[in-house]
């Protein structure tokens, strides 16, 4: 659905902006894991695409009516740096909810949720709706380019209490090595059975290797650019395999964002290292 | 009309209730035979423009069926199907498929794309080429019934006016201008192309390189030079005062490519723009198209 959303609140998140706009409609049907695109600029912007971004949670009913928050990453390109700059009463064009949010489990189950970057943002909400499907989830894991880029720890850590904060060492290990070593600590200590996890792609390949040394499954939310939002641009395209292995195209904005991670074709995605 | 491309078989522009704007919905080009993007495809943003990689996947014309079209969705709205290849034979190949395999069913006519590099013929592209392209309207001609309309898609910024007259003496009924033109981007810490292959530049950005192609060929129809045919203007269309500019230039109708992905219900506004500037000047779109030649 199409909305004119106006800004009512805005709050810095570390190295992060958190933007609260009013989107009735979005708000009422929204799950964890789906995205909004919202456009930049004005008829006369030099950027002529949108940025498709997760949700970080919605009020369907409030005091503005329904409400959506997305967290930004300015430093990430103009166009959210933009975005980022909007003030109160401003207004975006919205799109959504887009995409295929985290399939939430039939029967409860045993979880481990992780996130990197500004893409961990949705995680408090999807624990939220684990809780209330009956599941347990022991352990989360946070990441982060550096302290700054650490994204829902105190959330995390009022939900869950075991809140493991993962960032480049000081011995030169990459963020991505980090998750990974830390996602296969969790999954040996928590027992769990799934993993649902929201990062680029980088660290997605890290915690998907990570969960399969395990035998886990994992529910990967891809924070990839997404310049439309509503599928006609294919520029967001992630390749996967279906169950007979053959590989195909998937639009993450609107076949993803949460992908199955062991079925993405992760040599091809990463290409030659 | 929706550019090739940009608006893929229709399903997303239905869903969002921006499919019936357009007088005709143009599907991705394809090819003879399927075909595999052999990389990512990336957009890289410029200023009031995109560039995008050429290679794209298709589900080539050999998969269509008459009774599963991929256009299905689109109902009413008429489709043109876009056609390419890497030979004039491969086209003609792909046109005989559209013909035969779908029984035209929903189709109003098909595009050629002539962008594409000729490779019997150093790969240079059919829209450069005169005596190529000509070659290729007429042999896609030959399998297409007459009450097909055939667009032939060419390049701005080459020798637009010989190349329109070849395809329309070979069989072409509309030229569309056209094709984004060749571009490419540079990541500055690599030093390598952020889009390796052929990649164009589309957007906005494009509008006045549009714009002079259209009035060149108008021009040109009125001067004796070339038969006259109806133009569609495509290329950095994406506000109502361009598709004002577009008809005044020459062209018969517009196609909306990239505005579509910043504004899926862009052809809506634009239909609504052009019906106010009509209202509201007391003109009709026949007094519009062509009025900067007068």
């Amino acid at each position: 659905m199409a909305v004119t959303g106006e800004l009512i609140a805005s709050r810095r998140l570390g190295a992060f902006v958190a933007h609260t706009f009013v989107a009735p409609g979005i708000a009422e049907r929204a799950r964890p894991g789906q995205l909004v695109s919202l456009a930049v600029g004005d008829d006369a912007s030099a950027i002529i695409t949108r940025r498709a971004v997760p949700l970080r949670s919605v009020t369907p009913t409030g005091t503005f009516g329904g409400t959506v928050e997305v967290v930004l990453d300015p430093a990430a390109d103009a166009g959210l740096a933009w975005l980022a700059a909007r003030r109160a009463h401003d207004e975006v064009s919205i799109l959504g909810p887009m995409g295929r949010g985290f399939p939430l489990p039939a029967q409860p189950t045993t979880a481990v949720v992780a996130g990197v970057g500004a893409a961990a943002a949705s995680l408090g909400w999807l624990i939220t709706e684990l809780r209330r499907a009956g599941c347990q989830v022991p352990r989360v894991v946070v990441g982060g380019r550096d302290e700054r880029g650490l994204v829902g720890v105190i959330e995390a850590r009022r939900l869950v209490g075991d809140v493991v904060s993962v960032l480049p060492t000081a011995e030169g290990a990459s963020l991505e090595y980090a998750m990974q070593v830390a996602m296969g600590q969790a999954l040996r200590e928590a027992q769990a059975a799934v993993v649902y996890a929201a990062a680029d792609v980088p660290a997605m390949a890290a915690m998907t290797a990570a969960a399969q040394a395990h035998g886990v499954a994992l529910q990967g939310a891809f924070d990839v650019a997404m310049p439309c939002g509503t599928g006609l641009c294919h520029a967001c395209i992630v390749p996967v395999a279906d169950a007979r292995g053959d590989v195909r195209g998937v639009r993450c904005c609107t076949e993803g964002p949460v992908l199955p991670g062991d079925r993405v074709a992760w040599a091809q995605l990463m290409g030659p290292t | 009309m929706t550019a090739a491309g940009c608006a893929g078989f229709g399903h997303e522009l239905v869903r969002w209730g921006g499919l019936d704007a357009f007088g005709a919905l143009v599907t991705p080009s394809l090819t003879h035979e399927a075909q595999a993007a052999a990389q990512d495809r990336r957009l890289i943003e410029t200023p009031s423009g995109v560039v995008h990689p050429h290679d794209t996947p298709n589900v080539g014309t050999q998969s269509l069926s008459a009774t599963r079209l991929p256009w299905e969705v689109t109902g009413q709205t008429p489709v043109v199907v876009s056609v390419t290849g890497a030979t004039s034979g491969e086209m003609a190949d792909a046109a005989a498929d559209v013909r035969r395999r779908t029984a035209t069913r929903g189709v109003l006519g098909v595009e050629v794309n002539l962008s594409v590099p000729n490779e019997a013929n150093s790969s240079r592209p059919f829209a450069r080429d005169e005596y190529a392209a000509t070659k290729t309207i007429a042999r896609v001609r030959e399998h297409l019934p007459r009450n097909l309309l055939l667009f032939a898609k060419l390049t701005v910024g080459t020798e637009v006016v010989d190349i329109a007259r070849g395809v329309l003496k070979s069989g072409a009924d509309v030229i569309v201008v056209g094709h984004p033109p060749a571009a490419a981007s540079i990541d500055v810490q690599t030093l390598r192309p952020r889009t390796p292959g052929q990649a164009s530049l589309a957007g906005p950005a494009l509008l006045p390189l549009t714009l002079g192609a259209v009035f060149e060929l108008r021009a040109a129809m009125h001067a004796g030079r070339l038969p006259t045919a109806p133009i569609v203007a495509g290329g950095g269309v994406a506000r109502a005062g361009d598709v004002i500019q577009a008809l005044a230039s020459g062209a018969s109708a517009v196609q909306i490519g990239t505005a579509l992905f910043r504004d899926p219900l862009a052809g809506v506004g634009l239909r609504d723009g052009v019906e106010d500037f009509l209202s509201q000047r007391s003109l009709t779109l026949s007094e519009v198209v062509g009025a900067a030649h007068r």
